[in-house]
């Protein structure tokens, strides 16, 4: 094959690899980098199970090839906790049982991140939208937007304390 | 009790699936693994010619490729269902081999599989299998496949007819017919869907010094491994171990055993290498199981008053082109044992003709059965209403199986226990505002849209197989571990179980270790499915604690040198009557470890016997309200509402969450979701695009209630939760559908009310649409 | 199979012009990923055009506005000044696919996909947008309706790659709009659609017009006999229902699975009527 060497950031860190000129990020971040937190969930783009940020933006890994993310940025679910300090948002997933058999929920959490960095003051509708990518089968979705706007709050309140401390 | 039964604990299994950790079959890889790949028929019938391997077996990477001819010792994939005709007659089940022996009979059947270095190689190489058949032709349609100049699929039985299946008492249904003051009747599709749990299937084989190992997703390991070693390799039980880890959601499918999982087994023994296969979205919808598909024709017979006197429904079943596991139970047995539903119905009579076509087998999809007797039961109800010019809260009312007269013995035999069928429906009609609807229909005809509301009541049996088994180990630290046989793939077991032990043993939550999929642990279990795990499962957990407390009892009362009926147990300590000394639940374990006192530990197993043709009855209202533009046949949901009677809610916050699920599910099939066959037998809905599943946009709020009335006949009082929202929810949707159109002169719709089907409907247009 | 990505367009256009076998252009790849996949294109050579400078920008001038091929749906939908101007383009882009296919969706890359049912391309062919190509023979400008020449077909030639498309300036007193129908709301095909550019005189009189349909032929229509029928009017009752006929009887659609012949043409009348009216109040018109 005519390998392309590949430098990239995952989740802040750097990662070099060698991929097939046809192979999708998804199949690189699951079977070259040993992150299986994206899901292929229909290998179309139909589904946002494999949905990761890639330079802020919001793609399904399965419609990107490895090879174009030479000097991008790309973030995962496995970087959405700071640590052992889970996100707002897999706090709100978790009070909320905002998953069930929890094979969508990266997708989701990482399509909510990406509303949140944009619109932190999303409405319902918004949330719905915004969100319409990916498909869930068990939960119905009620409860992933109920989530997602509770996470929303959380993270104005924070943000709200930050700015104000910084006035001081 | 912070943690106990009722209180809307969050989930225990959540950590490791928000961060991405979570070990879905998917993610597991064995060293040195092989890749598997089908070659599936892309005819839906045929004689096969020949099936050349040898471009396949020359190609890059390629280990080995077999066909049925290299799989003779393989046994073929079993049904279950047991069933008999009223002559005696056994249902006719042909055998349903891993890969096409003779002949194919639908369009991605398995006909080779190919197994190469890597998953590409696999793939490309299963595309050079040459399969020649001599055609024959496709029967797709149930109507079709009934005739009796039908080509025959299975040719030795001469007919496609597995069964005709019968209950109840025709000639009385007659006596009543000729008797009624009204007769109503409805000619009803329930159509075919594809469950698609998110997580595609797939399967690493394992074998190694003489033991099988299989991760799978499942609903239930022990179940997968007793087909794997019995029906199909004929070994003993120990030799397969089956492991389901993390599960992508199940519906019905993942009861199954399907072909390629037990390939990978077979490859794997051949070539002394783990075989791995992951199935892609375009070939799930070929080859995962499918739901429902149903001809319904249904005739209700009533006094001047709007009761029922009688009601005969005669159904064509479609069961594909072969029997599933469970495949003529369900439209069956299954939906038959709440045949006539909530009502009370002096004749019935129930007639199904279970009817091979060429197609994907139909097994169990969320409700399997109850779902399309649920459907039949609430259209004709509405339909009653609409030619009585009753309301139609008022004839379920005037119909409805009073409380007072539970246990209530329908023409099934079965005895439904308990339920509050009008209180229910009210409690869902007063939340709807279902009074002020005609303020809210105004506003939306000032806007040119046509609204309407819609009532659906379901009743399920629940319970599944009668016998269950859990196993409570304390441990020396005094934590417990509990083996359960159910399996959970989303519901959340591994909390709303905790909660139960946490409920028994007054320990804290998170002192209790789950342990389920897994058949080196796990000796036995019917799995989950048809509402059963919290019944089921969560009352031998909570026998199994209290057998625990039992046997511990009398350790203490060595350790405290005093007789078992002086102790008494409470929060994790066991106390002498008088209080004068005690001793803690770690160290009765402890002690229950050594020699002097047998040391087999503190633990027990209970297998729950519920007794053989006992169920538990969930049953609801859900009222959908709608608004449909009559211009571009776009229906909006406006408003949803859904109240359950699922006996005692565990766990509120799970136990919403099934109804949403299952609402979402049953909205799907009402609106949205159709498996496509063209007339020649070919699946036009291959992708999400082609299937329309629901988005969260076109989704409503659910608004979620419970009316909580005690299952009778167990302990815990529970009923279960899965499958209502199935149930309710088309009927609800359609009703609604259907009342907004009434002003068009629409009486009859059938699923999925797709925007042109709608627009057909407001515009007076013929609603057959093109065939294919 | 080779990935190549170039710096410039002259060099894209060298590497495609000179490819052996199958060249592909990759843009957004949302909708060459899944043919790849599904084995209906098995490309020997991938150029992604997303290095190039002018794919990457939109430019504001005089004459419009000059949208990169490589721009995405995501960037358009944030771009204040072109929402201003092109409300319907923007509006038709941002409707292809999910929030995950706008991240990566291009105008450029629907118009060569050349399907019937493009949503960006109708609002496009409505604003009089241009295609600037680039190819081993240099540069040419055309009518984005002269790109797509039937279902997966263009116009372009071995080498040829878009390398931005133009809106024209808008005009004082004029507006534009998109509607599609779909059986979902997101993520799905348009099963027909309109898109209406309309300017106005100071009395509210439409003075110009340009109508197009999608998904109702084998490529989108500009329907010039729809734009006739609102020339001269304020959008009254009889000349929506006149452009709704014209748009009807200008359909030629097929019959499928998503939507009969007497659907897509019924409800093409219905959406260019909402449309047109839609347009007509961008465009500072009272009704």
């Amino acid at each position: 094959m005519n390998g392309v060497q590949v430098s990239t950031t995952v989740n802040g860190d750097v990662e070099e690899f060698v991929c097939h000129p046809g192979e999708t990020l998804l199949e690189v971040l699951r079977n070259r980098l040993g992150l299986t937190g994206a899901k292929e969930g229909c290998g179309t783009g139909d589904c946002g199970a494999c949905s990761v940020i890639v330079d802020g933006q919001l793609v399904c890994s399965c419609l990107v090839l490895g090879a174009e993310v030479e000097g991008r940025k790309v973030a995962t679910v496995e970087g959405l906790a700071d640590g052992n300090r889970l996100h707002p948002l897999q706090d709100k997933f978790l009070e909320h049982a905002a998953l069930q058999c929890g094979i969508c929920t990266p997708g989701f959490l990482v399509a909510a991140k990406a509303l949140l960095d944009d619109n932190p003051d999303p409405t319902e509708e918004e949330i719905r939208y915004a969100l319409a990518g990916n498909l869930c089968r068990c939960t119905g979705y009620d409860k992933i937007v109920r989530a997602v706007d509770a996470a929303a709050a959380e993270l104005r309140k924070s943000s709200k304390k930050k700015a104000s401390g910084r006035k001081k | 009790m912070k943690f106990g039964v009722g209180q809307p604990v969050p989930r225990l299994e959540d950590p490791r699936l928000i961060t991405g950790s979570g070990r879905f079959t998917d993610d597991v890889n064995l060293p040195d693994q092989l890749y598997m790949a089908i070659a599936r028929s892309p005819y839906p019938h045929g004689s096969i010619a020949s099936i050349d391997t040898d471009a396949a077996e020359a190609a890059a990477g390629v280990v080995a490729v077999y066909t049925a001819a290299d799989i003779e010792s393989l046994g073929g994939m079993p049904c279950r269902a047991v069933l008999k005709d009223r002559q005696g007659n056994p249902c006719f089940i042909p055998k349903r081999p891993l890969l096409a022996e003779g002949r194919v009979r639908f369009v991605g059947e398995p006909v080779a599989a190919v197994v190469a270095r890597t998953r590409t190689e696999a793939r490309d190489a299963a595309e050079l299998v040459l399969l020649e058949v001599e055609d024959l032709p496709a029967v797709v349609d149930l109507n079709a496949a009934a005739a009796a100049e039908a080509t025959v699929l299975h040719e030795a039985h001469g007919s496609n007819l597995a069964i005709h299946y019968e209950n109840g008492d025709e000639a009385a249904w007659e006596a009543a017919a000729a008797a009624a003051a009204h007769r109503v009747q409805v000619s009803l599709v329930n159509n075919r869907v594809a469950p698609s749990p998110l997580e595609p299937r797939a399967a690493v084989g394992h074998y190694a010094n003489g033991t099988f190992t299989l991760y799978n997703p499942s609903q239930g390991a022990f179940a997968q491994q007793g087909v794997l070693a019995r029906a199909i390799f004929d070994e003993p039980l120990e030799s397969i171990r089956v492991i389901s880890g993390e599960t992508g959601g199940g519906f019905g499918i993942r009861g199954e055993v399907h072909p390629e999982a037990a390939l990978t087994l077979f490859a794997s023994r051949a070539l002394g290498a783990p075989v791995k296969w992951h199935g892609d979205r375009s070939e799930m919808f070929l080859s995962d199981s499918h739901g429902r598909d149903n001809l319904t024709r249904a005739d209700l017979a009533l006094d001047e008053s709007g009761r029922a006197l009688g009601v005969r429904i005669e159904t064509l079943a479609n069961l594909g082109a072969y029997c599933s596991a469970v495949g003529p139970f369900v439209p069956t047995m299954a939906g038959g044992r709440v045949v006539g539903t909530v009502y009370r119905l002096p004749a019935l009579y129930h007639s199904v003709r279970c009817l091979y076509t060429n197609t994907m087998p139909v097994a169990a999809y969320r409700g399997a059965g109850r779902p399309e007797a649920c459907y039949v039961m609430e259209r004709l109800m509405d339909e009653a209403a609409r030619q009585l010019g009753i309301g139609r809260d008022e004839i379920r009312r005037r119909n409805f199986i009073p409380s007072s007269a539970m246990p209530f013995v329908n023409h099934s035999g079965v005895s439904i226990s308990s339920g509050e069928f009008e209180a229910t429906m009210d409690l869902a009609l007063e939340r709807a505002d279902w009074a002020g609807f005609e303020r809210r229909r105004r506003r939306s005809e000032g806007l040119g849209r046509l609204r309407g509301i819609g009532l659906g009541y379901y009743v399920e049996s629940s319970g599944g197989g009668p016998e269950e088994e859990a196993r409570v180990r304390i441990h020396p630290d005094g934590s417990a571990e509990v083996i359960v046989g159910t399996y959970s793939h989303g519901q959340g077991h591994e909390t709303a179980f905790a909660q139960i032990l946490s409920d028994t043993f007054g320990i804290e939550f998170d002192k209790i270790r789950f342990i389920q999929g897994d058949t080196a642990f796990v000796k036995f279990g019917g799995g989950t499915g048809g509402s059963r795990s919290s019944q089921m499962g969560g009352i031998a957990v909570k026998r199994a604690g209290e057998g625990v407390i039992e046997q511990g009892r009398a350790v203490a009362a060595e350790l405290l040198q005093s007789e078992p009926g002086r102790v008494t147990y409470e929060a994790a300590v066991y106390r002498l009557d008088d209080a004068s000394a005690q001793v803690s639940l770690a160290d009765v374990a402890r002690a229950a470890e050594t020699a002097q006192f047998g040391g087999e530990g503190l633990a027990e197993t209970h297998r729950y016997d519920r007794g053989a043709g006992t169920y538990t009855f969930p049953n609801g209202a859900h009222v959908a309200e709608v608004e449909i533009d009559p211009d571009t046949g776009v229906l909006h949901i406006c408003r949803y509402t859904a109240v359950d009677d699922c006996g005692r809610v565990i766990n509120p916050l799970l136990a919403a969450g099934q109804v949403h699920g299952g609402v979402v599910q049953g909205l799907g099939q009402a609106l949205l979701e159709n498996v496509v066959y063209d007339t020649d037998g070919q699946l036009l809905t291959g992708s999400f695009l082609d299937y329309a599943m629901p988005f969260a946009d076109a989704m409503p709020d659910v608004d979620v209630s419970f009316n909580e009335v005690l299952d009778p006949n167990n302990e815990l009082g529970v009923k279960g939760i899965g499958e209502g929202g199935a149930c309710g929810a088309p009927p609800a949707l359609v009703n609604a559908a259907l009342h907004a159109l009434a002003s068009r002169g629409v009486t009859a719709i059938d699923m999925p009310l797709t925007p042109e089907k709608l627009w057909r409907a407001a515009n007076g247009l013929s609603l057959q649409e093109r065939a294919g | 199979m080779r990935y190549e990505a170039p710096s410039s367009s002259k060099e894209a256009a060298k590497l495609l012009a000179s490819a052996k076998g199958k060249a592909v252009v990759l843009a957004g790849g949302t909708d060459l990923l899944v043919r790849m996949k599904s084995g209906a294109v098995e490309p020997d050579l991938i150029v992604d055009i997303k290095r190039i400078g002018a794919t990457q920008e939109i430019k504001k001038s005089g004459n419009g506005f000059k949208i990169g091929a490589g721009v995405s749906g995501a960037r358009l939908g944030k771009h204040r000044a072109l929402k201003k101007a092109w409300p319907g383009v923007v509006e038709a882009t941002n409707l292809i696919g999910s929030d995950q296919i706008q991240g990566r969706c291009t105008m450029a890359g629907n118009l060569c996909n050349a399907s019937p049912a493009a949503d960006s391309v109708p609002a496009m062919v409505a604003a009089n947008a241009k295609a600037n190509v680039v190819g081993p023979g240099g540069r040419r400008t055309v009518a984005v309706e002269k790109i797509p020449t039937g279902p997966g077909k263009t116009s372009l030639k071995k080498g040829e790659i878009i390398e931005s498309i133009t809106l024209p300036a808008k005009a004082p007193r004029s507006g534009d709009a998109y509607l599609r129908f779909i059986p979902r709301t997101e993520m799905d095909i348009a099963v027909v659609s309109a898109g209406v550019n309309l300017t106005l005189d100071s009395k509210g009189v439409v003075k110009k017009a340009r109508v197009a349909l999608g998904a109702v032929a084998p490529t989108v229509l500009l329907v010039e006999d729809a734009a006739k029928a609102i020339v001269g009017t304020k959008l009254d009752d009889d000349a929506l229902a006149a452009l709704a006929a014209a748009c009807e009887a200008a359909c030629r659609p097929i019959d499928d699975m998503r939507g009969t012949i007497e659907f897509r043409t019924e409800v093409a009348g219905v959406l260019a009527r909402r449309a047109a009216l839609t347009a007509y109040e961008r465009a500072g018109g009272k009704k």
